[in-house]
């Protein structure tokens, strides 16, 4: 993990102080709503249906046990004891009072967690691969640049009103586990000559009512040149990202207006003239967080198995180990996944209780770290091979054992009607009923990487355009009504999928889905992907399964 | 309030809590949906713009008039999805933890 300093400490302390102070001048009637709300959205505090809503940044989905414990503290000190895992690896608490928000940002603050640009046009939390630093197919290590560009973008005068808030993610490895082709920048790192890094970055992607795969916009940049880069796409943006109509904002209209060589050659002319030597310390600062990533002490000759016998005889555990535990680089480890998706269970949602379990964990068996992943998972990302009955044992006290990673029933749903205000549909209980039917399939089937999104509208918050199974929920009349499409990919091959027919009442979601999965069962080829499937037999005959 | 709904509410959020209240024949704010004023469409409008004063006295956020319709005379009825999730709370099946409603 990164290890905070000072200058941190201070800035999240004051920007606390600072609220505090603007909360007062609210209730106290100094400032209007409209003037208050602004400052409430740059501090994460939104207004949903049911109450406020907090958003706490998770900078790269980086957590630490201390850090987790907190998060269950405030969840029950002064929330309903639970809090929600968002697809952009925060937190959400959905019951905060204003008059008490002052005091979480200062419990946050505590532990140097903050709400800062978690909301606003402005540049977001930057996410990345959960098992960054640990993959072991990862060609370099995404958090030292994630640390460069969540310095870089903190308070940046000059990107704090953009047209649109903006989104990055970087990954470090060939295969694409942060989905950088739908943000608006999505960073790939590579390994170059002499132990340099180089980065590719992508252009334009997104989702909501315009879904665009990011356009491969520059190649293999040096650390040295990437942020002075990074900040004249972002002026050029500033400058003529259009602000007429929020529904045009967003850099992937800017891209498909004006055209990728247009708008390579303004990045370019912009560039050059950026003065450098406001940037000459680069090279050093990335050098410097690379030495501050507080590294595990990894066992150098670990034991690789248990021997105890119980963990051969407990086929739950086997299961487990087999769709939730992915490879580690270093020998002898594991990357745990820890599924907050039990069937007909709430998505991202976790205790308290089971928060502070979990952080336990990971201070007894993962080096007191812990990751949030953007399909609304934790991770345990260093567990010695012989720990990993012991982590499952525990994970089953608390409920949160269960095997369905990458299988339909590990489902993202975002907070739909049930909490946004902004929702057309509910998304929650949708998932809750799919995951209780689908879950009973999954466990008979050999099934590999099938994912189902669930967005409450158009915005897309849960990626439905690029999930093998998306599922988007409208209203029609004044009756709930979801659209279904099939198709996507949100990896390196990100594909946006394809709507195959009329959508379906709340009611009959469950059954269209395991009848998709039947489907897909039934005529796949080998190792072939849903997506495969459908890409080589296109949308009627699943049409046909689903409506026929 | 459309020509649909018999009757509306107003409802807005507590500016300190951000709950969900109520505007009551009292001219007062209630957490209570039971404490809420049946409102005709005569008289919509005119409390509509007296409960707007408690927005600028900063005690409620937003107060709107939300179509309600009072089925065999007694039983209240929100004319949209949107509201009754509003007013009940969440939907969540079951849930995976506990106080998830409005009222917990
Ligand atoms: S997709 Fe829509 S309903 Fe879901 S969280 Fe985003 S804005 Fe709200």
């Amino acid at each position: 993990m990164y290890r905070y300093d000072e200058l941190d400490q201070s800035l999240v302390e004051q920007r606390s102080a600072e609220f505090r102070s603007q909360v007062e001048r609210r209730l106290a009637g100094k400032i209007s709503e409209a003037e208050f709300k602004p400052l409430r959205l740059m501090n994460g505090l939104y207004l949903q249906l049911h109450a406020y809503m907090l958003r706490v940044a998770i900078p790269y989905g980086v957590l630490s046990s201390k850090q987790m414990t907190k998060l269950a503290d405030i969840a029950d000190k002064y929330d309903k004891g639970y809090g929600h895992f968002t697809t952009r690896q925060n937190i959400q608490y959905n019951w905060p009072k204003l008059i008490e928000t002052p005091d979480i940002l200062d419990e946050l603050a505590s532990v140097q967690m903050h709400a800062i640009q978690t909301s606003g046009n402005c540049i977001r939390n930057v996410t990345t691969d959960p098992f960054a630093g640990v993959a072991a197919d990862e060609e370099v290590d995404p958090r030292p640049l994630c640390e460069l560009l969540r310095q870089w973008s903190t308070l940046h005068p000059e990107f704090a009103y953009l047209p649109r808030k903006f989104k990055f993610a970087v990954t470090g490895s060939a295969v694409d586990r942060a989905a950088i082709k739908v943000h608006d920048i999505g960073l790939r790192l590579k390994s170059g000559p002499n132990n340099t890094v180089l980065t590719d970055i992508w252009v334009g992607g997104g989702q909501g009512r315009t879904p665009k795969i990011a356009q491969f916009f520059k190649s293999a940049l040096p650390i040295r040149d990437l942020l002075p880069y990074l900040e004249a796409i972002m002026r050029v943006y500033n400058r003529y990202g259009r602000r007429d109509n929020k529904y045009k904002a967003r850099i992937k209209i800017l891209l498909a207006e004006t055209g990728l060589e247009t708008l390579q050659q303004q990045v370019e002319t912009e560039y050059e003239s950026i003065d450098r030597t406001a940037f000459e310390f680069i090279e050093s600062e990335y050098a410097r967080i690379v030495g501050s990533l507080i590294q595990p002490e990894y066992l150098a000759t670990p034991e690789t198995s248990t021997s105890d016998a119980s963990t051969q005889s407990s086929p739950d555990f086997k299961a487990w180990r087999q769709q939730n535990v992915k490879p580690h680089k270093q020998p002898g480890y594991s990357i745990a996944v820890v599924s907050l998706k039990p069937a007909g269970g709430i998505p991202g949602d976790a205790t308290s209780d089971q928060m502070r379990a979990i952080a336990d964990i990971a201070k007894q068996y993962s080096c007191s770290e812990l990751r949030v992943t953007h399909r609304q998972n934790l991770i345990l990302p260093n567990v010695l091979e012989s720990d990993l009955f012991k982590v499952w044992e525990s994970l089953v006290k608390i409920d949160l054992a269960e095997a369905n990673i990458d299988l339909p029933s590990d489902i993202i749903a975002c907070p739909g009607l049930d909490y946004c205000a902004l929702a057309t549909a509910r998304s929650i209980p949708i998932a809750q009923s799919v995951s209780k039917k689908i879950r009973a399939t999954e466990k008979k089937t050999d099934l590999k990487g099938v994912s189902v999104n669930i967005s409450g509208c158009i915005n897309a918050c849960a990626h439905h355009h690029v999930a093998n199974i998306g599922v988007l929920g409208l209203n029609k009349g004044g009756v709930e009504n979801y659209q279904l499409t099939l198709g996507g990919r949100n990896d390196q091959n990100a594909s946006i999928g394809q709507r195959i027919g009329p959508g379906v009442a709340a009611d009959d979601v469950p059954q269209a889905i395991e009848r998709i999965v039947n489907f897909y069962v039934d005529v796949r080829k080998s190792d072939e992907s849903l997506s495969d499937t459908f890409d080589r037999v296109g949308k009627e005959p699943f049409k046909e399964a689903v409506y026929g | 309030m459309s020509s649909k709904a018999t009757h509306a509410i107003i409802i807005a959020n507590d500016l300190r809590t951000g709950r969900i209240v109520y505007f009551t024949n009292a001219s007062d704010w209630s957490e209570s949906v039971q404490d809420a004023e049946l409102l005709s469409s005569d008289s919509a409008q005119e409390r509509l713009a007296i409960a707007a004063i408690d927005e600028t006295n900063n005690l409620v956020i937003d107060p709107n008039l939300v179509d309600a319709n009072v089925n065999a005379g007694t039983e209240l009825q929100l004319a949209e999805i949107r509201e009754q999730i509003r007013v009940s709370g969440p939907t969540i099946l079951g849930s995976n933890h506990a106080a998830t409603s409005q009222a917990a």
